[in-house]
C-alpha cells in the first residue's frame, strides 16, 4: 500500500471512529463498536511502531537520530502489545478489563518513550537546532506539572480500590505528567520548524502524546470519582492520540524516502 | 553573486525542510561561529564549512543521502563551490 494512501486511511478511520464515540454515549456498551475502536487503536499503534523502526533504518548507521527513533519504535511496540491484549479481551468478553496483563506493556512503554523523547531533544540541541535555556525551561515545566499532578492524584490516592488498580491509576497520570516535560521541551524546539516538512512530524507526534496523557489522566481521575459517563470520550481521545502517532511516524518515513 | 545573496540562496534551499525561521536562525548561528559577515566577502573555505555544518544538522532529519544531495544543489546554485 502506498504511504500517502495509508496517511489518508489512518485519518479517515480514526476521525470516523472518534466521531462515533463522541456522538454516541452508549458506544462502550456495544461490543462491535468497542472492538472497532480497539482494532483502530491497535492498527494505528502498529503503523506508528513499524514506521518508526523504518525511519531509524532509513536514517542509516552513525546517524544521531537513529537511536531515538529505534527506542520510540520499541516504546510504541510495547503499547501495541498492550493494546493487542486489550483487543483480545474485548473480542472474547466484550469488556475492557482494568487492571490486566495489558498494563504491563503499557507501563513498560513509558520509560522507553520518555527516554526516546529526551534523546531527540539532546540530538537536536547538539546538532545546532536547539534553543537557549532549555534546561531551565525543563525544570520550570517539571515544577508546573508536579504542582498540577498533586491535586489530580489526591482523589486517586484516596479512592477505595484494589492495590493494583490504585497503583496503576497513580502510575499512569504520574508517568504522563513526567512525559510532558520532554514533550514541552521538544515542542519548544520544533515549533521553530513551522512551515518546513519536519514540523508536521513533530506536531503529530506531540499531539499524539498529549492526547494519550489527557486520556490517561481523565480515566484515572474519573475512575477515582466513580464516574464513567465520559468513557466514550476517553476512547475517542486514545483513537485521536494513536492516529496522530501513526501520522508522525508516516510523515518522517515519507520525508526520508520522498 | 554577492555574499548576502549566497546566504539567501542557502536559506531558501533548506526552508522547505526546516521552515523559514529555523533556516535563517541556523544559518545565522553557523555564520557567527565561522566569522561570516553578510556585508563582507566570504571565502570558499567559509562557505564549504557552512554547508558542511548545515549538512550535519539536516542529516538528522532527512538522512545523509538527501542532505548531501541538497548541499550539492546549493553548491551548484551558488557557483559550484568555487566562491
Amino acid at each position: 500500500m502506498k504511504r500517502n494512501a495509508l496517511i489518508v486511511i489512518v485519518f479517515i478511520i480514526c476521525s470516523t471512529v472518534a466521531i462515533v464515540f463522541i456522538a454516541n454515549a452508549a458506544a462502550v456498551q456495544n461490543k462491535m463498536l468497542l472492538l472497532l475502536a480497539g482494532v483502530t487503536k491497535l492498527g494505528s499503534l502498529m503503523i506508528a511502531a513499524i514506521f518508526s523502526f523504518r525511519s531509524a533504518q532509513l536514517l542509516g548507521e552513525g546517524n544521531p537520530a537513529r537511536r531515538p527513533w529505534m527506542i520510540l519504535g520499541a516504546g510504541l511496540t510495547a503499547m501495541s502489545l498492550g493494546q493487542g491484549l486489550l483487543v483480545f479481551y474485548q473480542y472474547t468478553t466484550g469488556k475492557t478489563p482494568f487492571p490486566s496483563p495489558a498494563d504491563f506493556w503499557f507501563v513498560l512503554s513509558y520509560p522507553l518513550i520518555i527516554f526516546a523523547l529526551i534523546q531527540f531533544a539532546l540530538t537536536y540541541t547538539r546538532s545546532g537546532f536547539g534553543s537557549n535555556g532549555l534546561s531551565v525551561f525543563a525544570v520550570v515545566i517539571f515544577i508546573i506539572f508536579a504542582a498540577i499532578a498533586w491535586p489530580i492524584l489526591q482523589p486517586v490516592a484516596h479512592m477505595p480500590a484494589a492495590p493494583m488498580e490504585k497503583a496503576l491509576n497513580l502510575a499512569y497520570p504520574s508517568l504522563d505528567l513526567l512525559l510532558m516535560v520532554p514533550i514541552a521541551v521538544l515542542l519548544r524546539i520544533t515549533s521553530r520548524f513551522r512551515g518546513g516538512a519536519v514540523w508536521p512530524i513533530w506536531l503529530s507526534l506531540l499531539v499524539g502524546f498529549v492526547f494519550t496523557a489527557a486520556g490517561d489522566i481523565l480515566f484515572a481521575y474519573l475512575s477515582a470519582l466513580g464516574h464513567n459517563e465520559l468513557d466514550p470520550m476517553i476512547h475517542a481521545m486514545y483513537v485521536v492520540a494513536y492516529g496522530n502517532l501513526a501520522w508522525g511516524a508516516l510523515f518522517q518515513e515519507r520525508l526520508l524516502t520522498a | 553573486m554577492k555574499n548576502v545573496a549566497v546566504l539567501q540562496t542557502i536559506i531558501e534551499a533548506i526552508t522547505p525542510y526546516i521552515g523559514a525561521m529555523m533556516a535563517r536562525s541556523s544559518v545565522d548561528v553557523h555564520c557567527k561561529r565561522l566569522g561570516i559577515d553578510g556585508d563582507q566577502t566570504v571565502t570558499s573555505t567559509q562557505i564549504n564549512e557552512l554547508l558542511k555544518q548545515l549538512a550535519l544538522g539536516l542529516n538528522i532529519f532527512i538522512g545523509r543521502d538527501k542532505a548531501e544531495a541538497l548541499i550539492t544543489n546549493i553548491r551548484t546554485s551558488i557557483g559550484g563551490g568555487k566562491r
